[in-house]
Order: structure tokens, then C-alpha cells, then sequence
């Protein structure tokens, strides 16, 4: 079983709002060989993704087999509104869907509250005289004069996209079916997406908002997509895979089909790499704490798997204002962001108390300290002028650190108004923001009723390692792993997915009837097309199936997913979901019917690689430095350096401490220990536990 | 023009302040949390009628969730209404104080408050509450809402009770509660939930305690209220002082309606001097023979939404942002009724309104701020019958949206909740499934938003058809015959209006409030909300 793959070189690709991320993974060994980061390109993300990888190829003889991607392009037009020109098509009566979303609005204590508006607009959100009854009964059938009128307005107006939502279409596909063969014959040029292929799910505005949203955003992402592919064909590396919402992978041309499960493709690559971590290190319950230059997100890891959503709203807040967003039925890693990382800006308010973020000096300017303009003081700065960073030793690509700066910058804006003095202001500014996001954490954790004392918090990106020692203590997470090249962690992570593609089909029946017969039949359905995806794969792997399904009380709003591989029938689905609602509420309403809602299909090609290791170098503690910190009481105490690469990896080390390395800065509490473990994470906890 | 505020003096340290602060609006949220999870009732999961909120030892409220609106005034009202029956000192650890009685401080009947004591060292330091909307509590039909023309008709009516005892239930108010309600099973299953939520913010706040010790905690807790004080009075300040009237009518109450002379009138007089503002009611209607009465608590409710809201809508809600408003609503009218009056629909129409009336009595102090009126109900209709699959009655309640006044920001939203409640509507696909009717049209209403600048949100049209006979429904709307009104030269909206068509094509006209209509197989109702006032000329 040792069968080495020759020549396995992938390379994972990340790409961030400041930087692009670059490693390159040799999967025969699960090794690390090299890692870039490089200035993104926000105009063209592809430029900087195809320079990290001619940048390798420069360095390396080794043929490149393949290229895992995370792409924030879908998102990114959304958020500009630089999508196609698009068309929807509605049952007649039933157009202005879109616009009337669920009908309530996202701020409260507004009076002129915003809404996202819709992706298309009201002249181009046409009807057709059809209905289709919830059984998947035709009450009225679709005539052919109704579509050719469709496609003479499609022509005229010039339209790039169509997104046809059709009511009760998830029960019975033809009237979709055949307009989309229509307008696809008529006008080939055309991207056409129908209601019942992308999620075959009742609730007709979210199911058209999704639709909607993989029609506006279609054409742009096919086309970037294209051209990387071909990008990559020039520098003959095959395969190119792309990271989808939850956190699986798939082919480009898939991922081109069906741009709407990419949404959050690039901030799903951390949890992926936390799941593997966990794999490596033998741990089930992780909490993925990363964060960067202007946000922290937390995800969880249950059982070995990254918690998901069904439903996602996108591009939900502007400018720090709530709009409600674009819903997406498409299963996505759970992930709680917040707005505060390394460049949040701390201010003072017009009632002289003290505020850190939500604003953020971003890459540009960036923190006061990195002397490219910033007058603002940030977290960065705090850290900088507690000594927690170094300014000489600072190790990040292309920056100097100036600590006059950092200094200048508190001194002015938070010192001096509140008559502090400037290490008094920096360590406010840490406690505030570590309070915020302690409650993020308490957020994914304890407010959904689970317990942050059986998990290991895995702290990555550029500022996660510097804050999670003190979040875990503050939320009571008792273990904190920081993996080699933190940094990096979120591009080492888009080489560890499987291919996963998620089905639905909507049923509601009552449990009991639902025949053995009738649930293997839509089952069926959705392998037959779970197969017609996986056959679009260019990766290697064992088809491995998964049955889930959607149950509740007659009545109820929320469904409870359960797992369905084992159920014969509906009885059996009803039975196991009284016993799960028992479990989870404490008690089963015995007179009340249960419904089928869902049926849910997960199909996986199951790798054999998907986890990793850095080799240990056999450093010695001797090379410690000492470096002088300033206390939260105004004192000042020598704490130990160390550059993670010259840790002995049997040593157990006692904080305080710093551990510097390439990307990040680790630190380590008073009264906190470190061990090194053979995956070569740093795991810290409190020394008397 | 105004004056500035004065800086806000902390003794607290200003960290500890922030964490604490912050803290505390957080264990808000945690505690609704506990209770959405634990909540049988889809009106909980998933529109969250439901408050939670810390108190001090006074029942003034320290934080409170990002909560709906309407139950904004109800917190401290029924908080004081609880602690003048049963005085701080009589209150143990383990205890818990329920009530529901508009009559003392709360708003209507489905709505339950639940108070449980925090003790530090020395004492009660202050109290966990919350505040749940009950799908039902008895009363002449399933819903608790009907229209009735007294409140015990309403349903049941619980003033201010000891439920816990050092942590014990008591059985004997148990029996009793659970004996009166509909689904008493679900009732109890959200009950316990509650209790839940209120321990969950008893433990939070004690963990606080520990770190920070009680006086710290308690000393915050006043200046959390100062820190929202100072932050509302800045911005009364930036509205010119004077005196502002406006007087508007309501549809009607179920038994008589009122085209603009009747007796429903709704009479406001705001004095704006400083930094405080003074809302008196005097000249309101008396109080209707019908439920469109509001108590005392959700007037309050009306006038503290609409200051935080023109104030930026950031202002973390408490007693202290409140304080700066004065509020005179006299007995026996439809602001503060007396009992026996029922009051289910004070929440749902009169609240609504009452904001649309204060925005139109301030739209000369505002100027270019100013904003006009929205469609002025939760628009709420039910169908109920004995559904053809399965012979078992089903009931259907669903709110609709409709236009909001245009601002200087823009268009008025379209088709969407406004002002004082927030739920959400119900999937077409899914209310086919549900109910024997088929939806034939849910879209917004081409100009029916007031013209001007900036256009009035649009209003929405409902139509379904029935499927089956006896098919029995109920409206409660409003704006049938009082349009909502244009600011800076921008026309009212359009008006709702409400018909039948019976399958042999006559055609019945409807009030804005139907409580016991009929429908037929093959009849179709048809429901037009009123769109919002325009701002501004064109």
C-alpha cells in the first residue's frame, strides 16, 4: 500500500483580498515543497493565480499535475453587479418574486430600510401562462406560441442569461425542460438555467433566487474559468480543480454549469484544511479560527466534517449595512465572519468610548506602521507597539514595520482623547477586539447549544495565531492548534477536498406513505444524476453515495436532516426522525403526523490522500531571544522569542512566549504551555490543566 | 439650533465598560437563542416574536436584544407591573414571575413575560426577562385574535403570578394556565423553553459578577443606560424645537368604520425642546368597542421606535434612551384603553399607524428628512376548514406586506413589513401544499405607491382561489379609506381594497376588517395593500 505516485505535484491557489496564496503540495508524500504569497489582482484574479504558478514552474522541474483552486470570482460579481444581462422567467401572476423576497426587512430600527434589489431587473422578469398544481399535476399546459413570444423578447432584448422558475417545477420539470431546450435551440449563445436542475427544492423564492443568482453570474465565471483552463493547457498542466461551497471539489466544466455553488469557494478552503488537520492529528471537534488583514471567521468541524448550511445569503451586507442579501439553496460551510483582523480600525466614538472596527485600513493603506499612508491606528499597530510584533524581525513579504508610526498613530487618536497612555490604549484596542471575537466563537458554539470545552480551536491566517490563545481562554476552548504555516493553511486546504456534488428533491408526503418502492425510485433519480456529474470529473476515485433526508412535524417551518442510507421506506424515516427530535428537544409529539420534506443525495469520490504533514526540523531552544512586552498593567516584562523552525520538537515550553515565522506570529499566554506535535502543530494549552 | 450633549462620564473604566457592555447585549441574544431552539412554534423559530432583556433592580431595561419592534415599551412596563406585586425583597433565587395582563403593562394576551432574579452578594442585582408571542392562550377562536368586543372574549388573562419558587414550578398555576390554552402540549413545551432562556441570562450575568465583581456590574449597569441617554439626546438635538400636531383616523374595528369624521381618530401633539421630546395623545378617540385599542405599553412602543429609529437605529435599546421621551396618552382612549377593552389588534394596526402619524405631525420639523407614511398594518389573514386530503381542519394565518414611505434615501420599499413588526410570509408552494386553495396571483401593484421624487413603496396583490367549500377567513388590514400620506410635495399612495369574486362572477366588496367571511369552491378573494406616500415633487 506504500505505492508512491511519481511526479505528483498539485498546487493550491487562494486567492485573498490582499494576497494570493500559493503552495505547492507533493501528494505522493503529503508533503509541503513550496510556498508564495503574491499581491492580488483584483481586476483579473487569473493574472496573479497564473503568476504564482509560472513562479513555481520557474523554480521547479517537476511536472505540475494539477491546479486546486479557490475562486472568489462569482462573489466578486455579484458584489459589483457586473453580472450578465439577465432574463427571468416566471409563472404568470408570479414575476415579482424577487422583489417581494420573504417580505420582511433586515434592519429594524430604520425608516428607510434597503434591500438588496433585484439581480434582474422588472422588464426583463417575464411570465408565461402555465401551472403546474403542487402533485406535479399540469393544470394549465404550456402552449408553443407562449414560448416563441419568450424567445422574440429574449432576441430584441438582447439578453446574456436566462433563469427560468417555474412554480411547483420541483415536483414536475417539463414545462422547464422545454423552454430551456427551446431558448437553447433558438439562441445558443445564451447561458439558460432552469429552477428544477439547480435545486430541485420547494419554496419558490429562494429556489428563484438561486436560479436567478447562478444566471447573473454565469457567464462571467464560465468565461474566467475558460480562460485559466486554457491558461494551464499552455503550461501542460491537465487537471484544474475547483473548490466548491461546501467544501468539495469539481471539474471546471461543472463548476461553469453551476457557478452558484462557488459562492463561497475561497473561504471554505480553511475549514477543509482543519477537517484534515483533525484527520492527522486524530481529533474530531474542531473550531477553524481565520484570520487576516480585515476579517475573522470561524467555522466548526463535527465528527471529522465541516459543519454546513443549506441556505446562504450572499452579498448580504454593504457597507457594514444589512440588505438582506441574495439566498442560495446550495450547501455551504458554515462560517460566522465579523469584521475584525489585523487592519480593523480602532475610534472613539461621538460619547468618548472606544471602538475597534467594523471599518478596516484593508491592504491599502494598511495599518499606520506599514508607513504606506495609514493614519488610523489598527490591532496591527496595538501588537506593534506592545512588542508583540517585532519590527525588525518582522517577516512578512515586501513590509517594513515602523514602530514610530504604530506609536504616533494610538498616541493621537486614542491616547491622547482619553487621557491614557499609549501601551494603556493598545491593550484596550486587544481587549476589545478579542471580546468581539470571543462572542464569534460563542456564536458558532454555545448559542447553537454546543459545548466549546470539547473542541481544539486550529488558529490560521496572518493574525489568527496571535489571538487565539486569548480567545480560547476567554471562551474556555481548552486546546489550540497552530498548524505549520498558518499563513498558508487556507491554499494548503484547496488540495485536500474530495469531489462532492449535493442533490435535493423535494417530496412532502407524510412518512408512512411513502412506499420502500417510491423512496428507491427518487433516490434513483438523483444517482442517475449525481452520475451524469461525477462522469464530468477529471479526478480519480471510488463513487461513494449518501442518502439523507428532510423531516418535520406537519406545521412545522424547519426541517431536521437525518441520514437516510439505512431507511427502507417512509415509516422508517419517520421513526428515526421522532427518535432524533426526542433526543434533541426532549420530547416527540406522538399525535402529530411527520412530513417527508426532502430527499438529499451526497455524492463524494472518495481520495485516498487527504491529509498532510510537514517534516520536523530538529531545532534547538538555544537560539531563543528575549524581547521586552508592556503588560496590561503597565509593566513591563522579557518575554522569550523563538522562530518556530529552531523549536526542538520534544521540548514543552512555558508562556509568555512569541513564536516567529513566516506569515504569522504565534503567542503564547502566562500560564499557558506548548507542545510539538508529530503532525508539526504547535498544540497549546493552560499549563495546570 | 441645538444644543450638544455632554460627554458621557464613565467611573468605569472605559474597556471594562465596552467588554461588559457588550457582554451584555450578547447574553441578550444568547438567551433568544436558547429560547428559538427549544421553541416548539413556528411563529417563534421562525419569525422570532420575541424579546429578551436584562434588567436593573428597578425593572429599568439595561439591554435588550436587536428585537421587533412593538415589543420594545412592553419590557419595562411589565417589568414595573411585576415589582409593585411583588417588591425586590420578596423575590428568592430559584424564582420567576409571569403575567401576560395588558392591563399591567403588557400588550395583548399571547404575549407572556417572564422575570427571574440575578442575585450578587448583596442582593437582587437586577433581572433576566423575556417576553414570548403564545400561538394561542384561549379565548373565542384558535389564535387568540379575533375580533371580540371585550378582553375576556380574548382569551386568558394572567397578572402578574409567581410560577418558580426557589427553582420548583408551581403545579397549582401550571394546571390552571395549561387548562386554558389550545395544544397545551406545544404551549408547555415553549413554556419550558422560556424558563430555559431566563437561566441561561441568570448564569450569564453571574459569571460577569464573578470576574467583575457585583458593583462593578451594577455601577454598569446604570451607565449603560446614561451611555444610550447621551446618544438619544444628541440626536433629539438635531431636530429644531417646536410644537407639532397631526391628527389621522383609523379604517374601523370590526363593528363600525370610520371614513375620516368618525370617533377612531388617533390625535398627536409633539413638543420638541432640547433634547427631549414630549408625545402627548390628548384629543385621541375613546377607546373602540372593538380590538384596536392600544395599551399603554405598545403606544410607548410606537414613540421609542420611531426616536431610536430617527436617532440612526444604533442606539442599543434601554431605559435610558427612553428616558428623554415624555409620553401622555390619556386613560379610556385608543392609546390607553381601560379595562375591559380588547386590545389583540393594538399591536397589529394601531401601533403601525401611530407611527405613520407622528412621521406626518414632524415632517415640518424634518424637512428633507422626513418620511412618508407605509400601509400601516401587519396585514394579517386567516382561512380556516377541513382540508379535503385528510379531514382534519387546518388554520392558516399569514401576514402581507406592502409599500413603505419614500425618504430622501429613495423609494419606498416595496411590498415588504414595516415600521413596528417584522415576520415573514409564507412560500406559495408551501401554502399550497398545506391549505385547498391555489394562489393565481402574488405581485406588486403597478403605481400604486404615491408619485413624487421619490416613489411610494408599491402595495401587493394577493389573489386565491378556493378549492373547497366553507372555507371560512378573517381581515385585518387597514388603509381601505385613509390613504398613506406624501411628504416634501410627494401624493399619498393608493388605498388597499378587498373583494370577493363568487364563482357565479358577483362581485362583494370587503372592509378592511372581515371577521367571519365565507368562501365556496371556486370563489376568489382578492387582497390589495395600500402603497406608500412619495417624497418630494417630480
Amino acid at each position: 500500500m506504500t505505492e508512491t505516485r511519481p511526479n505528483d505535484i498539485a498546487l493550491g491557489i487562494d486567492v485573498g483580498g490582499t494576497f494570493t496564496d500559493v503552495v505547492a503540495v507533493d501528494r505522493s508524500r503529503g508533503r509541503i515543497i513550496s510556498s508564495y504569497k503574491l499581491p492580488s489582482t483584483p481586476e483579473d484574479p487569473s493574472m496573479a493565480a497564473i503568476a504564482a504558478v509560472d513562479r513555481y514552474m520557474g523554480n521547479h522541474t517537476e511536472r505540475t499535475q494539477a491546479v486546486f483552486h479557490g475562486t472568489t470570482v462569482g462573489t466578486n460579481t455579484l458584489i459589483q453587479k457586473d453580472g450578465a444581462k439577465t432574463a427571468l422567467i416566471a409563472t404568470e401572476g408570479f414575476r415579482d418574486i424577487l422583489a417581494l423576497r420573504r417580505h420582511a426587512r433586515p434592519r429594524l430600527y430604520d425608516l428607510s430600510p434597503r434591500v438588496s434589489p433585484p439581480l434582474i431587473p422588472r422588464e426583463f422578469r417575464l411570465e408565461v401562462k402555465e401551472r403546474i398544481r403542487h402533485d406535479g399535476a399540469i393544470e394549465i399546459p404550456l402552449a408553443v406560441d407562449e414560448v416563441d413570444r419568450i424567445i422574440a423578447i429574449l432576441q430584441a432584448e438582447g439578453i446574456e442569461a436566462v433563469a427560468i422558475s417555474l412554480l411547483h417545477a420541483y415536483a414536475n420539470d417539463t414545462h422547464e425542460c422545454f423552454l430551456d431546450k427551446a431558448i437553447k435551440t433558438a439562441l445558443p449563445d445564451v447561458f439558460v438555467t432552469v429552477s428544477s436542475n439547480v435545486t430541485a427544492e420547494f419554496r419558490e423564492y429562494e429556489r428563484t433566487s438561486t436560479v436567478a443568482v447562478n444566471a447573473y453570474i454565469g457567464p462571467r465565471v464560465a468565461n474566467y474559468l475558460e480562460q485559466l483552463r486554457s491558461r494551464l493547457n499552455d503550461r501542460a498542466i491537465p487537471e484544474l480543480a475547483i473548490v466548491k461551497s461546501n467544501g468539495g471539489l469539481t471539474s471546471a466544466s461543472n463548476a461553469a454549469r453551476y457557478p452558484v455553488h462557488l459562492i463561497e469557494s475561497g473561504p471554505s478552503a480553511g475549514v477543509i484544511a482543519t477537517a484534515a488537520l483533525g484527520r492527522t492529528e486524530e481529533i474530531g471537534a474542531l473550531i477553524a479560527f481565520d484570520m487576516g488583514g480585515t476579517t475573522a471567521k470561524v467555522g466548526l468541524v463535527q465528527d471529522g466534517n465541516p459543519r454546513l448550511n443549506t441556505e446562504f445569503h450572499a452579498d448580504r451586507f454593504v457597507e457594514g449595512r444589512d440588505m438582506g442579501g441574495y439566498p442560495i439553496k446550495s450547501p455551504v460551510i458554515d462560517l460566522i465572519e465579523v469584521g475584525a483582523g489585523g487592519g480593523s480600525i480602532a475610534w472613539i466614538d461621538h460619547f468618548g468610548v472606544l471602538k475597534v472596527g467594523p471599518k478596516s485600513a484593508g491592504a491599502s493603506p494598511g495599518p499606520a506602521c506599514y508607513g504606506r499612508g495609514g493614519e488610523r491606528p489598527t490591532m496591527t499597530d496595538a501588537h506593534v507597539v506592545l512588542g508583540h510584533i517585532d519590527a525588525n524581525g518582522f517577516t512578512n513579504a515586501d513590509l517594513t514595520i515602523d514602530e514610530g508610526l504604530a506609536k504616533k498613530a494610538i498616541e493621537r487618536h486614542i491616547a491622547e482623547p482619553m487621557g491614557w497612555n499609549i501601551e494603556r490604549a493598545a491593550h484596550g484596542i486587544l481587549t476589545l477586539a478579542n471580546a468581539t471575537m470571543s462572542e464569534v466563537v460563542r456564536l458558532a458554539t454555545i448559542r447553537r447549544g454546543i459545548d466549546p470545552r470539547d473542541f481544539t480551536l486550529v488558529a490560521f491566517g496572518g493574525a489568527g495565531p496571535l489571538h487565539a490563545a486569548e480567545i480560547a481562554r476567554e471562551v474556555g476552548v481548552p486546546r489550540v492548534l497552530v498548524p505549520p504555516m498558518p499563513g498558508f493553511f487556507s491554499a494548503v486546504g484547496t488540495t485536500l477536498g474530495e469531489v462532492r456534488h449535493d442533490l435535493v428533491q423535494t417530496v412532502v408526503r407524510r412518512g408512512g406513505s411513502l412506499t420502500a418502492a417510491q423512496l428507491n425510485r427518487a433516490f434513483s433519480r438523483l444517482s442517475e444524476r449525481a452520475s451524469s456529474l461525477l462522469a464530468g470529473e477529471r479526478t480519480v476515485g471510488k463513487p461513494v453515495y449518501e442518502r439523507y433526508a428532510d423531516l418535520r412535524y406537519s406545521g412545522q417551518m424547519f426541517e431536521m436532516i437525518l441520514p437516510a442510507s439505512k431507511a427502507t421506506s417512509g415509516s422508517d424515516l419517520e421513526r428515526d426522525f421522532r427518535t432524533a427530535y426526542l433526543g434533541e428537544y426532549g420530547y416527540d409529539l406522538v399525535d402529530q403526523s411527520v412530513e417527508i420534506v426532502n430527499l438529499r443525495l451526497i455524492a463524494r469520490l472518495q481520495d485516498t490522500q487527504t491529509s498532510f504533514t510537514t517534516p520536523i526540523t530538529s531545532g534547538t531552544t538555544k537560539s531563543m531571544r528575549r524581547r521586552r512586552m508592556t503588560l496590561s498593567d503597565g509593566d513591563e516584562q522579557t518575554v522569550n522569542v523563538l522562530t518556530r523552525d529552531n523549536i526542538d520538537p520534544g521540548a514543552v515550553l512555558v508562556g509568555p512566549l512569541v513564536i516567529e515565522e513566516f506569515g504569522a506570529t504565534i503567542r503564547i499566554l502566562p500560564g499557558q504551555k506548548i507542545t510539538v506535535r508529530p503532525s508539526g502543530s504547535l498544540l497549546i494549552e493552560e499549563a495546570d490543566a | 439650533m441645538s444644543e450638544l450633549p455632554s460627554q458621557l462620564v464613565l467611573e468605569t473604566d472605559p474597556i471594562t465598560f465596552e467588554v461588559v457592555r457588550g457582554g451584555l447585549c450578547a447574553i441578550c441574544e444568547e438567551m433568544k437563542s436558547v429560547m428559538t431552539r427549544a421553541a416548539f412554534s413556528p411563529l417563534l423559530s421562525l419569525s422570532a416574536d420575541l424579546s429578551c432583556a436584562l434588567l436593573d433592580q428597578q425593572g429599568d431595561v439595561v439591554a435588550q436584544g436587536n428585537d421587533i419592534p412593538v415589543h420594545l415599551g412592553a419590557m419595562p412596563f411589565s417589568a414595573k407591573a411585576i415589582l409593585a406585586r411583588f417588591p425586590i425583597y420578596s423575590w428568592q433565587k430559584g424564582d420567576a414571575v409571569l403575567s401576560n395582563d395588558p392591563y399591567s403593562g403588557g400588550s395583548h394576551l399571547p404575549d407572556m413575560t417572564i422575570l427571574s432574579p440575578i442575585f450578587d452578594a448583596t442582593g437582587v442585582l437586577g433581572f433576566a426577562a423575556s417576553r414570548v408571542h403564545w400561538p394561542d392562550v384561549g379565548g373565542a377562536a384558535p389564535g387568540s385574535s379575533a375580533v371580540t368586543d371585550d378582553i375576556v372574549k380574548e382569551g386568558l388573562r394572567i397578572p402578574p403570578v409567581r410560577i418558580l419558587r426557589g427553582g420548583e414550578l408551581d403545579p397549582g398555576v401550571t394546571t390552571l394556565l395549561f387548562a386554558n390554552v389550545r395544544v397545551p402540549d406545544d404551549r408547555m413545551g415553549d413554556f419550558r423553553a422560556q424558563i430555559a432562556c431566563n437561566q441561561r441570562g441568570v448564569d450569564r450575568v453571574h459569571e460577569l459578577i464573578a470576574r467583575h465583581g457585583g458593583e462593578t456590574i451594577r455601577r454598569i449597569l446604570a451607565e449603560t443606560q446614561s451611555y444610550s441617554q447621551t446618544m438619544i439626546e444628541y440626536a433629539l438635538g438635531t431636530i429644531p424645537d417646536g410644537v407639532y400636531r397631526a391628527t389621522h383616523h383609523l379604517d374601523g374595528d370590526g363593528y363600525i368604520e370610520d371614513p375620516g369624521n368618525g370617533p377612531l381618530n388617533l390625535t398627536v401633539s409633539i413638543s420638541k425642546t432640547h433634547s427631549s421630546i414630549h408625545c402627548d395623545f390628548s384629543g385621541t378617540g375613546a377607546q373602540a368597542r372593538g380590538p384596536v385599542n392600544a395599551p399603554l405599553s405598545v403606544t410607548a412602543s410606537a414613540c421609542y421606535y420611531l426616536v431610536l429609529s430617527l436617532a440612526g437605529g444604533d442606539i442599543p435599546p434601554n431605559s435610558g434612551a427612553y428616558r428623554p421621551i415624555n409620553i401622555v396618552a390619556p386613560p379610556g382612549t385608543l392609546v390607553n384603553p381601560v379595562h375591559p377593552a380588547p386590545v389583540v389588534s393594538g399591536n397589529t394596526e394601531v401601533s403601525n399607524r401611530l407611527i405613520d402619524l407622528m412621521l406626518d405631525a414632524l415632517a415640518p420639523a424634518m424637512g428633507h428628512r422626513a418620511i412618508a407614511g407605509s400601509y400601516g398594518t401587519a396585514g394579517v389573514f386567516a382561512l380556516g376548514g377541513v382540508h379535503p386530503l385528510h379531514g382534519r381542519p387546518f388554520v392558516h394565518v399569514e401576514t402581507l406586506g406592502g409599500g413603505m414611505g419614500a425618504s430622501q434615501q429613495g423609494d419606498g420599499l416595496d411590498g415588504h413589513r414595516t415600521h413596528m413588526g417584522n415576520t415573514m410570509n409564507l412560500p406559495i408552494e408551501a401554502s399550497e401544499i398545506a391549505c385547498p386553495i391555489k394562489i393565481e396571483r402574488y405581485e406588486l401593484i403597478d403605481n400604486s405607491g404615491g408619485d413624487g421624487q421619490y416613489a411610494g413603496g408599491r402595495g401587493v396583490r394577493r389573489v386565491l382561489r378556493a378549492e373547497v367549500d366553507n372555507l371560512s377567513f378573517s381581515l385585518l388590514f387597514e388603509r381601505a379609506l385613509h390613504p398613506a400620506h406624501g411628504v416634501m410635495g410627494g401624493e399619498a399612495g393608493e388605498c388597499a381594497a378587498f373583494r370577493i369574486k363568487r364563482s357565479d362572477r358577483t362581485i362583494e366588496v370587503l372592509s378592511s376588517k372581515t371577521a367571519a367571511g365565507m368562501l365556496d369552491e371556486g370563489d376568489v378573494l382578492w387582497i390589495e395593500t395600500a402603497g406608500g406616500g412619495g417624497w418630494g415633487t417630480r
